[in-house]
C-alpha cells in the first residue's frame, strides 16, 4: 500500500462489502465521511426514524520505520456508527454490529499489509430517535516512500 | 365549531399577499463511482409528484420570530435542528394533483438564485382539514 487514498479504500471496501452481503444490513443506508448524504429522520412531524450507518475513517500517524529504503507505518481508525430506532431493545443495533465485527475480525490482511486490531463494539445510547451503537477498530498498513 | 374552512382561506391569503414563487423539488445523490461510494456523490433534482420542480407561493419569515421554530423542534424529539428562516405554504395553494404525501417528499426550495435545504417539515391540519405546511429552511 503506498498512499492514503489506496488505504481508505482498501477499508470502506471491507466495511462495504461485508455491509451489502448480510441480509440484516444490506438495505439499510451506509453513510461516509465527507460525502454528501441525507440524514433520515429529521421530518419532525412525521418522527421518521429509519436505521442509517456512518463510516469514518481517520489517520492517527506515520511515523518511519527504517533508516534505508524509506517505509512508513501508519494507523488510524475507523468508526462506524450505527443508529437504530429507539426501543428495540437493541436488537437492530447488535445485529447490524456484529456484521461490522465479523469482517473486521475475519480480515486476514491483505498483501499491502493493512490490518484492523482492537475491535471494539461501544453502545453509546438513545440519540434523538434512534439509539446509536459504534464499532471502533484500530488501522495499520505500510507505506513506502516513492 | 370552528370553521376551519376559513382559517385555511385566510391563511391563503395572507400567504399569496407576502409571499413569493418559489420551486420545490427533491435532490437525488448518486455515487460519482457506483463501486466506490466513499469517494463521493453527484446531486440530480429528482422529479416530484409528476413535474422537475414545482412552482408554489411561500412567505418566508425569520425562524426566531416565526412561533413555530421552537414547536417543530420539540416534536423532532432533539435539540439540535436548527435552521435559518421558516417557508409558510397554504395547503390550498397546492398545485392540482400534489398531495401533502408529496411535500413530505421535497427536500429542497429554490427561491430565485437561493437553493434552501428542506430540514424540517410541520403541517397544521386540525381534524381533516390541511391548512398549512411550515417548512424549516437552511442553505
Amino acid at each position: 500500500m503506498t498512499t492514503l487514498a489506496e488505504a481508505r479504500d482498501a477499508v470502506a471496501l471491507v466495511i462495504n462489502t461485508a455491509w451489502l452481503a448480510a441480509s440484516v444490513s444490506s438495505s439499510i443506508p451506509m453513510h461516509w465521511d465527507d460525502v454528501k448524504a441525507d440524514k433520515p429522520g429529521e421530518d419532525a412531524i412525521t418522527s421518521r426514524a429509519p436505521s442509517y450507518a456512518k463510516t469514518t475513517v481517520r489517520t492517527i500517524g506515520s511515523p518511519q520505520t527504517t533508516q534505508g529504503r524509506r517505509r512508513f507505518e501508519t494507523t488510524g481508525t475507523v468508526t462506524v456508527q450505527i443508529f437504530t430506532p429507539f426501543g428495540d431493545g437493541n436488537t437492530l443495533g447488535d445485529a447490524l454490529a456484529q456484521v461490522i465485527l465479523n469482517a473486521l475480525r475475519s480480515h486476514v490482511g491483505s498483501p499491502a499489509g493493512l490490518s484492523f486490531f482492537d475491535i471494539d463494539p461501544n453502545e453509546i445510547g438513545e440519540t434523538g430517535p434512534w439509539f446509536q451503537t459504534n464499532v471502533v477498530a484500530s488501522i495499520r498498513y505500510q507505506e513506502l516512500a516513492p | 365549531m370552528v370553521d376551519f374552512a376559513r382559517s385555511a382561506a385566510t391563511a391563503l391569503r395572507l400567504i399569496e399577499a407576502s409571499g413569493r414563487s418559489v420551486e420545490l423539488f427533491r435532490v437525488n445523490r448518486t455515487p460519482d463511482d457506483p463501486a466506490l461510494p466513499w469517494r463521493g456523490t453527484s446531486e440530480h433534482p429528482e422529479p416530484v409528484a409528476g413535474g422537475l420542480t414545482i412552482p408554489v407561493i411561500m412567505a418566508f419569515i425569520p425562524a426566531s420570530g416565526s412561533g413555530f421554530g421552537k414547536l417543530v423542534k420539540e416534536l423532532g424529539g432533539k435539540l439540535t435542528v436548527a435552521f435559518e428562516q421558516v417557508g409558510l405554504m397554504a395547503s390550498s395553494s397546492l398545485p392540482t394533483g400534489m398531495t401533502p404525501a408529496d411535500v413530505e417528499e421535497v427536500d429542497s426550495v429554490r427561491d430565485g438564485l437561493d437553493i434552501w435545504k428542506v430540514v424540517t417539515r410541520g403541517h397544521l391540519q386540525p381534524g381533516d382539514t390541511s391548512i398549512l405546511f411550515v417548512l424549516g429552511l437552511k442553505r
